[in-house]
């Protein structure tokens, strides 16, 4: 295309752009909905199926849970995680196996079971569903993480 | 110098250790950084809870890249909770805000109109338009503020100044209100002085926990991390667990207690009457320690005064009043709230009522009582702070390790900022207060100002902004760092009417188009967490700093440099009266930014590189604006109040060395810090000679309350018969405005659920999955049962999160408050829910 | 190829029994040290062929003469094929 007709085609282009600008309408979470109107009602939305181990977006976030944990009982008597994930049990359950980490208590030493401050995973292990986030998150991860 | 990805990854593993202990790697470090590969760890508290947990942030060519848990900080030693995890992530959402936008139709500003992008100068423009018209017209009472206990130290000091100073308004209320304010009263009543006395370090040496009305298990997470690590390790500590209704804390529960709301009054005189009647009271402690008084019942319900409640109640015009009691008188009063009259009103069984009780009257057993929004967001939850402090002071359990009572925060700086910087209608910084002329007269000497400036009268709280919104009282008002439209109680009646009044200007900042800022009328685009320099103040009185890491997207500001930059639009002759000024005069032509911050004082340190102990460097957005460590300035001269204040023991230490500490607890004397408060051994400012000192009350002696259970405001009838529990949930901080938009999080938990009983489900056609509808007097909203799950409600009662936009709520509670701290009861009101 | 399972660690070690620890430690299979503070801080890496010897290497550390204490700052752990490609700059 010859310079004075890019010249040209640009000109137009940001006129069209600064003339009248009203922000794209506000939305909030809420999106089409105002905020006296009642919800919609909400979709069906279901726990991801068991599938391979989900990609992490940095090397130290913790794994996302790639099936329902909804019957996942985690109490003073049992552990239901553990009993697929421990180091004795996850060959056979073709499970991940929890990370060295979750043997050293708060003083850094190393024990030989799971240290009671890991005992509750759903404190930083959680399931997803399947569902569209809501808002795009244009967060970036590293290239050697994301590959 | 091309690295494979093996050595990428040695390299991030010696750079991310080295990072932790400060150390500089030669020759490698030069190597990535040639690469571009460099990724840099600076330390910062975590955005979200009271915890305070404090994380390494990565950032790589201005990007926040990873976060993780810090392995140096004494809180958390290198775990996070699910959200902490995610932190990286915040700052990204899609939609974040870039430029100031007003509702305007054909150029002009309209309350109707369309958001129109607009300069910061013209927004500046007519925000000083109508707050000079709002003073003019009404006074001061006529402009308000609504802050944040996530607003950074010196941002919450800057406008609180900008408030109490500049306009001469006491107008300006954090949303740790809504959080806080009964613990505070709590604390004032009893001990003269705000902030719990003990630390985290109890979790490590108790015998027994016990969790009134506290979801620690989502809501300070690590906090519960610590908590089951000393349970499961020590097989005697016992843990109880006090709830309306079973929840994941009950996992761990040896003494699990579902009790009806509201009777948590009950249970605790239940308790005092038993430590009494078992001759466990340590009548030593008592003598020397401990006044016993009782307090005014019938004291209403923070309603607007024209409603029945608060027309017959006795004492609603003196809701904090008290007389002294005698000790037999005491024992007589609690001697009503016997083991039958309790486990029926409770529906507690006797046996878990017992072995509560004996938990605290057992003198070998150590107990830390915790609690959180199960006390404080009730209609007497003043009253609940002060009656579970009777107990440890019947017993002496208290201010020493493993042993007290520790009275959880929310928010990450409503401790630091909200409440030590006192940005409440009555408060003023270091527990001073503005209805004291002795305290108003101190900290005009420190900022520079007339006498007579502040005022004395205090201004409207939380609640009764909205209200004073709705009736036109309030005409130009300014929200930051919350999304108060979402978080505050009635909204159909109070909140929405009163942004939405044509008489009122409402200004909203915050980084996220939230629910609250399309209510606005202009919207300014605002900076998050460490893309700016910040500090926060934990419920351990852990003050932890942090550097800015990355810059904010657009033409986004921080809250401190709004409110800095406004100052400038306004001249002491527009907000001072005219016999201040004539009395002096060398303040005439000044502008507030002259007098609050060109003062000499917060002006005072000139521009500097700031760096880590590794040598890093890292850019600070509002020195670079104003030409002055402006954060270094606010902090050293709000340190003041501390120092030299009317009440002793809030000393903090100084600025940089915070910054290059995991925070220190304040009072700070001398460098060190302070674990357990007013014991001799462990706080500085106990008298010689005394073993314990609340040094917070003249005689040095704490106090016991008498006060009785009285009813709800509004409990289920036959019409609206459940009661309604508004909470959270683990994987979302507050209303969502950031955790909503990071996917991980947001799959985790998209759509607020309503946890009921399955028989009351089916009771009313509904089953699990099946949309609802909620509604109360006030309002309703859509939600999908849940009849399973981390929460299990007994029949009779629903729990409902609040974090989702979508849901709101808060369309059906009550702004019923407590009358003694103003803090709206979130937990009960009475709901009918019906299929859709 | 049998993955790649790493390990940052940050020693603290007695500030006067510095050198000792630390020729100690750069004596142990796997184990690269890269850095020291004077307030007895030593920076290092972890590098086997699984994360069992990982954790053995680790546990090691800790019990090792002059050690005050060994944090796990950072842990890698991938069965990926593809390690000694280069990463795109």
């Amino acid at each position: 295309m010859s310079r004075s007709r890019t010249c040209a085609l640009v000109s137009i282009l940001i006129f069209f752009v600064t003339a009248g600008s009203v922000a794209d309408e506000v939305k909030s979470l809420r999106g089409a909905t105002a905020i006296e109107e009642n919800s919609a009602e909400p979709a069906r939305t279901r726990w991801m199926d068991d599938k391979e181990p989900i990609a992490r977006d940095y090397v130290q976030q913790p794994p996302l849970v790639p099936h329902s944990i909804d019957k996942h009982e985690i109490d003073l008597n049992s552990n239901k995680c553990m009993t697929c994930h421990s180091w004795a049990e996850y060959l056979l359950a073709d499970a991940t196996k929890i990370s060295q980490t979750h043997f050293a208590d708060r003083e850094g030493d190393v024990l030989a079971t799971l240290a009671g401050r890991r005992y509750f995973c759903k404190q930083c292990h959680v399931s997803q569903k399947d569902t569209e986030p809501l808002v795009e998150n244009i967060f970036e991860p590293v290239e050697a993480v994301s590959q | 110098m091309k690295l494979s990805r093996r050595e990428f990854v040695r390299a991030n593993a010696a750079a991310a250790t080295a990072a932790v202990a400060g150390a500089t790697l030669p020759g490698m470090k030069n190597a990535i950084a040639a690469q571009g590969d460099a990724i840099r760890w600076d330390k910062a508290p975590c955005r979200f809870c009271g915890v305070g947990c404090s994380v390494l942030v990565g950032t790589r060519d201005g990007n926040i890249v990873a976060t993780q848990g810090d392995p140096e900080a004494p809180v958390n030693r290198g775990l996070n909770c699910i959200k902490g995890y995610f932190l990286s992530k915040i700052q990204y959402g899609q939609d974040r805000l870039t430029q100031p936008l007003l509702r305007m139709t054909d150029g002009q500003y309209d309350k109707n109109g369309e958001f129109t992008p607009i300069s910061w100068d013209q927004a500046f423009d007519i925000m000083a338009e109508k707050w000079k018209a709002a003073l003019k017209d009404k006074g001061p009472t006529s402009i308000g503020m609504f802050g944040s206990g996530q607003w950074t130290v010196w941002e919450g000091y800057a406008a609180a100044k900008l408030y109490k100073a500049g306009f001469r308004s006491n107008n300006i209320e954090p949303n740790a209100r809504h959080c806080m304010a009964s613990a505070v009263a709590g604390f004032i009543r009893t001990f003269g002085a705000d902030e719990p006395m003990g630390v985290y370090d109890d979790l490590e040496h108790a015998d027994a926990f016990v969790l009134w009305g506290s979801n620690m298990a989502e809501m300070h997470p690590i906090l519960w991390s610590r908590l089951t690590d000393r349970r499961l390790t020590h097989d005697e500590c016992k843990v109880a667990v006090l709830s309306t209704f079973k929840n994941r804390n009950f996992d761990l529960a040896d003494i699990p207690i579902v009790f009806a709301p509201q009777t948590d009054l009950a249970i605790l005189n239940y308790i005092a009457n038993h430590i009494i009647q078992s001759g466990s009271v340590n009548e030593e402690f008592l003598e020397k320690h401990v006044n016993i008084r009782r307090g005014n019942a019938d004291i209403g319900y923070g309603l607007r005064p024209e409603t029945a409640l608060e027309q017959n109640a006795a004492n609603s015009g003196n809701t904090g009043g008290s007389e002294p009691m005698s000790f037999e008188d005491y024992a007589k009063f609690v001697a009503d709230y016997d083991l039958d009259y309790t486990s029926e009103l409770s529906g507690v069984p006797k046996k878990n009522l017992q072995a509560l009780a004996e938990l605290y009257a057992d003198p070998d057993k150590k107990v830390v009582s915790y609690w959180t929004m199960g006390f404080n967001q009730h209609s007497r939850g003043t009253w609940c702070n002060n009656l579970v402090y009777n107990l440890h002071l019947l017993t002496g359990k208290i201010s020493e390790p493993g042993n007290g009572p520790f009275s959880l925060t929310g928010q990450p700086s409503a401790c630091g900022t909200a409440r030590e910087v006192g940005t409440f209608a009555h408060r003023l910084p270091a527990d001073l207060v503005v209805a004291n002329e002795a305290h108003r007269t101190f900290s005009e000497d420190v900022w520079q100002l007339p006498k007579g400036t502040l005022p004395a009268k205090p201004g409207y709280h939380a609640v009764l902004q909205n209200r004073m919104l709705k009736d036109s009282k309030i005409n130009a008002y300014w929200v930051m760092c919350n999304n108060n439209m979402q978080a505050a109680p009635n909204m159909n009646e109070e909140t929405y009417p009163g942004y939405r009044n044509p008489d009122n200007f409402i200004v909203v900042s915050d980084p996220y188009p939230t629910v609250t800022a399309t209510a606005a009328d202009l919207i300014l685009p605002t900076s998050m967490w460490v893309e700016k320099e910040g500090a926060y103040g934990n419920a351990e009185r852990r003050t932890q700093f942090w550097r800015q890491q990355v810059r904010a997207p657009g033409e986004s500001r921080s809250d401190l440099w709004q409110v800095v930059e406004f100052s400038k639009r306004f001249k002491v002759e527009d907000v001072w009266p005219e016999d201040l000024l004539s009395e002096n005069p060398e303040y005439r032509g000044k502008t507030l930014y002259d007098v609050l911050y060109a003062n000499g004082v917060v002006n005072k340190y000139a521009k500097q590189k700031v760096t880590d102990t590794a040598g890093n460097e890292y850019e600070n957005d509002e020195m670079e604006h104003f030409g002055y460590y402006l954060q270094k300035g606010l902090y050293e001269e709000y340190r003041v109040f501390g120092l030299k204040g009317p009440k002793k023991g809030h000393d903090l230490g100084d600025f940089d060395t915070y910054h290059s500490t995991r925070g220190m607890r304040w009072p700070v004397v001398d460098g060190k810090e302070t674990l357990w408060r007013y014991r001799a051994g462990h706080d500085p400012f106990v008298a010689d000679g005394k073993e314990i000192d609340f040094y917070g009350k003249p005689d040095g002696k704490a106090v016991i309350f008498a006060l009785p259970y009285e009813p709800a405001a509004e409990s289920p009838d036959e019409e609206y018969d459940l009661w309604l529990v508004t909470g959270r949930v683990l994987e979302h901080w507050h209303s969502g405005s950031m955790t909503q938009r990071v996917p991980e999080l947001y799959r985790a938990f998209p759509d607020a659920v309503v946890y009921m009983h399955p028989e009351d489900a089916k009771a009313r056609g509904l089953r699990r999955g099946v949309a609802a509808k909620l509604s109360t007097r006030r309002g309703e909203v859509t939600m999908q049962v849940e009849t399973r799950g981390r929460n299990q409600p007994p029949q009779g009662l629903i729990f409902a999160p609040w974090f989702d936009a979508r849901r709101l709520i808060n369309k059906l509670t009550l702004d019923a408050t407590c009358p003694i701290s103003k803090e709206a009861d979130f937990k009960k009101c009475a709901v009918k829910v019906s299929s859709v | 190829m049998s993955g790649l399972h790493v390990s940052g660690v940050l020693v603290r070690s007695h500030p006067e029994l510095m050198s000792q620890t630390q020729e100690h430690l750069e004596n142990v299979l796997g184990v690269n040290v890269y850095s020291t503070t004077p307030d007895g801080h030593i920076v290092t890496v972890i590098e086997r062929d699984s994360d069992a010897e990982l954790t053995d290497v680790f546990q090691h550390i800790q019990n090792a003469a002059g050690v005050l204490s060994a944090s796990l700052v950072y842990h890698y752990s991938d069965k990926l094929n593809a390690l000694d490609e280069e990463v795109p700059s």
